[in-house]
């Protein structure tokens, strides 16, 4: 029994050689790095005691979603003063017409204003309404009277 | 670089000792050759472990240039006892954004190739030309014996593998790693014998 658990213990690794060993191995293979990542790596020191640091990776999403926000609120800004302009434009050729112009325009606005038809050709037939009120009852009286004698 | 003399204080002093001096920027180049042989001494074995957390090298050489510029830029003006922990944390954060990222686009492009758990043979770091030759049959056995550790490392959890980094590779105090981990000393001292007996149970008879 104590002869199994010493050759358990000699066989298997302690914490001292698995650090001791992957120490060992580690600093080799820090030491043996090729001539290209070698020069890498002293590029990249050099760069980094100048002051240079690489752009992040999130640098080049984070600046595309910046620009395509920016055009989308350059495309609404430039929507919306156009629609503001061709109004600013429409008001001061109407102001600037004859005042028959403005009357008519008036009109169409009342006309585009009101929901039906009906009260517009009630207007346009005010002037035959006048006159049928300014009739008296005179016409249709004698031809009555023709009819009873 | 060359051209300028050096100050009292070991680093380099203004050259023409004007008023267009920054005192800021004299500080900085005093502290710059200390700095310079800072990042001599720890850029190789940085990289190493780099590679060893993100399985490829053009990410561990960004991973390292990025903190080696943070380093410089942020806290050369730190006493120089404080650079193991600091650069060792901007390198960890470097690596965790890395790895952050390829979660995202693999998840967008569907690409599982980079995140698998194993490694395989082409994963193994390259063992490169020594430079005192110990023969071919040595050479060969190290080289195996590193993808073996390389592999045990990187199928221990993430906080395990770092811990052996710092604590056993870079041999860094139970103290600087609980900085650079953000935990507490117990914590540390808990991964590290976790990690110890997952390695033990995957190496084997590994020699």
């Amino acid at each position: 029994m104590n002869d199994t658990s010493f050759s358990e213990r000699r066989t298997a690794l302690s914490d001292e050689d698995i650090a001791r060993r992957a120490r060992e191995l580690f600093t080799s293979a820090c030491a043996n790095i090729d001539a290209h990542d070698q020069l890498r790596l002293q590029r990249a020191s050099r760069v980094a005691l100048r002051g240079g640091t690489r752009p992040a990776p999130h640098a080049a999403w984070l600046v595309a979603t910046a620009g395509v926000v920016a055009c989308s609120l350059l495309v609404v800004a430039f929507v919306r003063i156009r629609g503001v302009s061709r109004h600013q434009a429409i008001d001061v050729a109407a102001s600037s017409a004859p005042p028959a112009v403005i009357a008519a325009t008036a009109l169409n606005d009342v006309g585009w204003v009101t929901a039906t038809q009906e009260p517009v050709v009630m207007v346009q037939n005010l002037g035959f309404y006048r006159w049928l009120a300014a009739q008296p009852a005179q016409s249709s009286g004698p031809s009555h009277a023709v009819v009873h004698e | 670089m060359t051209d300028l003399p050096v100050s009292p204080v070991g680093g380099l002093a203004c050259p023409d000792q004007s008023a267009r001096c920054d005192p800021e920027r004299i500080a900085v180049a005093a502290y710059a050759p200390r700095v310079d042989t800072f990042l001599m001494a720890v850029r190789e074995r940085a990289w190493r472990a780099a590679e060893l957390a993100l399985r490829d090298r053009d990410d561990a050489l960004d991973a390292v240039q990025d903190a080696m510029g943070r380093l410089v830029s942020r806290y050369s003006m730190r006493p120089s006892a404080e650079w193991p922990a600091l650069f060792w944390r901007i390198l960890y954060r470097g690596i965790a954004d890395v790895r952050r990222h390829r979660a995202v686009h693999d998840r967008i492009f569907a690409r599982a190739t980079r995140g698998a758990p194993q490694g395989s043979a082409d994963d193994d770091p390259v063992w490169d030309i020594p430079n005192g030759d110990p023969g071919p049959g040595r050479l060969l056995e190290s080289r195996q014996a590193y993808a073996a550790l390389c592999r045990a490392l990187r199928s221990l959890p993430r906080r395990q593998q770092q811990v052996f980094v710092l604590r056993v590779l870079e041999e860094l105090d139970v103290a600087a790693t609980a900085r650079v981990m953000r935990c507490s000393a117990g914590s540390v001292k808990t991964h590290l014998s976790r990690a110890l007996s997952n390695l033990r149970n995957r190496l084997g008879d590994w020699q």
